[in-house]
């Protein structure tokens, strides 16, 4: 059975444009979106390009333990968002819920939609004018798409799930960068912790939120 | 032997096991709490750290470094004193906490902060205490949340803040290193201090950063904001005043200290106005203490012995003031579910020391004598009127703004009973909810506090020369 370092070295393959691209539209999607499910799903698929992305300029190995945290974060927001039910629209029962385009504008997801578009710009135009030491042009690309979407997805969170997601995006794009410069497997361990004691402290908080939500809907 | 700093940073760790274990036992964990962090400060504050001393059958040596896996935990002077003034603040709010209703696990979070803290300050180099700060981070953050459904939007900015500072210090960490190989790197040098000031900026909640604290203020337990406002800070301020010390090249640019005292005059130039329109004694709280945070930063940056000690005593008193405002919050949040103005209105004739806690805490925090506050405003002033008199100026009347918006609060208290608000009981229902006795102890006990401090200041002289004297960054004036 291939190992996790086998499948991103076998993944590795995959054009940089075309993972750049994909890194691009997984960060975009995370302002746009309000659904969890894809929001979660978007995360997991980010933390695997960003952990290909980070084989050009890291061991496989190390990569491969990011992207590995990165998915059992993924699992802890799944659980919460889960548990709490998040997503779901506040229908009464037997009401029919709105049409898709209506929902999307009730959303306010083409609002969402051009940030993430003026977030991507500026995260290129950043690229190109402040280049990243130690790094090649399009992990700085990468690291600047992420970092950029990352703030704007906590400054238009309005719960703790989409914050604490927007914040982990941020603290990905930085180790992009981070990894190239200091890959000490303790420095390694101290970030996984922390980003899963991030993803722990967004469950509790989400947790919260949704319990507060629930009282005051019943 | 035992090494001093393991017990520091694993004593907690396992009485915050006990307490969460017996979380449901208020009595037993806030006593157990507050002793053990009150026996470890005294520990830190006494224990000598150049010899090894028996404690209980065991040897106990307090500067004995120690290694961690390839990194030194060690504890020099002014790191001992700055642990022992986290665990003796720790401890009287653990103590405080028994009784005002901090949050289910403010005991048993707030000892494994203190545990993760504890090695922030130790470990070297500072990179790693970057990323244990963001740990704690993330348990001062479920300390503030309290429990409380609902109330995450304070909790959650806090959490952004602190965790934005990490990549800075990373940052920071590694051009350090390259540094040390070209040190005639003028740029470098440059871009170190940007990352430096730009984390510190972020944990030390300068203006813009400060979002978070008008959330927490309002929507937290008053004890727990008050732990994260006083212990989280002073762990901070220690850190900055360890990196000024360990760097010698950075502490001798004037930049970094300019900078320092602008972000500082902004900083409480904003808090002091935004006390001044307060309508709460939560936002008195939260912006006084802003205010607070940047007049000790606009001493710092004087860049002198006499700054440092003037932001130093700041620190000190700042516990005292916050601690008894908090109290007097959680009284008023006990009887009207609220802090805001109007809804205490006339409640100082019936509750006459939530009122007394209200009241005297705002103005200390203010800085008003003969109170807590003042020592520390009252250094500040005195020694930038004679080196930048404008700045004095500001200081003052960022003093005057506090003060302000904790005479508006008082103004609401004292109107007459039969004025009050549709929140009023009724005489008889009035008197039958008096005060708790033992809320009216611990705001006894932390007013005297209080009073010692602003009439007797010479009682904090001995450690705070000790810990101005081990700081020498000041030589190259």
């Amino acid at each position: 059975m291939p190992t996790l370092t086998d499948i991103l070295v076998r993944l590795a393959v995959v054009p940089t444009t075309t993972a750049l691209l994909g890194l691009a539209f997984t960060a975009g999607l995370l302002i746009a979106v309000t659904d969890w499910r894809a929001s979660v799903l978007v995360l997991v698929a980010q933390y695997i390009l960003a952990g290909l992305l980070l084989t050009r300029v890291i061991r496989p190995e190390i990569a491969a333990i990011k992207t590995l945290t990165g998915a059992m974060i993924c699992v802890v927001l799944y659980v919460t968002a889960r548990r709490v039910g998040w997503g779901k629209l506040p229908l009464e029962e037997g009401e029919e819920p709105p049409s898709w385009w209506l929902l999307a504008l009730m959303m306010g997801v083409p609002f969402r939609i051009l940030a993430a578009l003026m977030g991507l710009a500026l995260a290129y135009s950043a690229a190109l004018r402040i280049p990243l030491p130690n790094v090649p042009l399009e992990v700085t690309f990468g690291a600047f798409t992420l970092g950029m979407m990352g703030v704007f997805a906590i400054a238009l969170a309005r719960e703790p799930l989409k914050g604490g997601i927007g914040l982990l995006t941020v603290i990905t794009g930085f180790e992009m960068f981070y990894s190239s410069i200091e890959q000490s497997l303790a420095v390694v361990g101290f970030l996984g912790l922390v980003n899963f004691m991030i993803a722990l402290g967004i469950s509790y908080l989400t947790t919260s939120q949704a319990v507060a939500d629930e009282e005051s809907s019943s | 032997m035992i090494a001093g700093v393991f017990a520091l940073i694993v004593l907690p760790l396992v009485a915050a096991g006990v307490t969460f274990v017996l979380r449901r036992f208020q009595t037993v964990t806030a006593l157990l709490a507050a002793g053990v962090a009150g026996a470890l400060g005294a520990g830190a504050l006494w224990l000598p750290l150049d010899r090894a001393i028996q404690l209980g059958g065991r040897q106990v040596a307090m500067g004995e470094p120690v290694e961690l896996l390839g990194r030194q935990l060690v504890l020099n002077g002014a790191d001992r004193i700055g642990l022992a003034f986290v665990f003796l603040v720790a401890g009287g709010l653990f103590l405080l906490g028994w009784r005002a209703r901090p949050g289910p696990m403010f005991f048993a979070l707030g000892l494994a902060l203190l545990s993760l803290l504890s090695a922030a300050v130790v470990v070297r180099p500072f990179l790693y205490a970057s990323l244990l700060l963001t740990i704690a981070a993330v348990l001062a953050a479920i300390l503030v949340q309290g429990g409380m459904p609902g109330q995450t939007r304070g909790a959650l900015r806090y959490l952004v803040m602190m965790t934005l500072a990490l990549p800075a210090f990373l940052v920071a960490g590694w051009l350090v290193e390259l540094y040390v190989l070209n040190p005639s790197d003028v740029g470098l040098a440059r871009n170190i201090m940007v990352a430096l000031v730009a984390g510190f900026a972020l944990l030390l909640s300068v203006v813009p950063f400060h979002i978070w604290i008008g959330p927490v203020a309002q929507e937290s337990p008053p004890v727990a904001t008050v732990f994260v406002l006083t212990v989280y800070n002073s762990v901070v301020w220690f850190l900055l005043l360890n990196v000024l010390q360990e760097y010698a090249w950075l502490s001798a640019r004037q930049d970094v200290f300019r900078i320092l005292q602008l972000l500082g005059l902004l900083t409480a130039g904003v808090g002091g106005v935004l006390a001044f329109s307060s309508y709460d004694f939560a936002h008195v709280l939260a912006y006084g203490v802003l205010a607070d945070y940047g007049c000790a930063l606009v001493a710092l940056g004087t860049h002198t012995p006499a700054g440092l000690a003037a932001a130093l005593l700041a620190t000190l008193a700042r516990p005292v003031s916050l601690a008894i405002l908090a109290l007097g919050i959680a009284l008023a949040r006990e009887r009207t579910k609220s802090s805001e103005f109007e809804r205490l209105a006339g409640l100082a004739w019936s509750r006459p020391w939530m009122a007394v806690a209200l009241v005297v805490g705002g103005f200390s925090l203010a800085g008003i004598p003969p109170l807590a506050g003042f020592l520390g405003r009252w250094a500040q002033v005195r020694l930038l009127a004679t080196m930048q008199p404008v700045y004095a100026i500001t200081v003052l009347g960022v003093t005057l703004g506090v003060a302000a918006g904790a005479l508006r609060g008082t103004d609401y208290l004292l109107q007459a009973p039969n004025e009050a608000t549709p929140d009023s009981l009724s005489p008889s229902k009035e008197r039958e909810a008096r005060e708790p006795r033992l809320m009216i102890a611990l705001i006894a006990a932390t007013l005297l506090v209080g009073l010692i401090l602003g009439l007797f200041p010479g009682v904090v002289e001995s450690p705070l020369r000790a810990v101005v004297s081990s700081f020498t960054f000041f030589s190259g004036q």
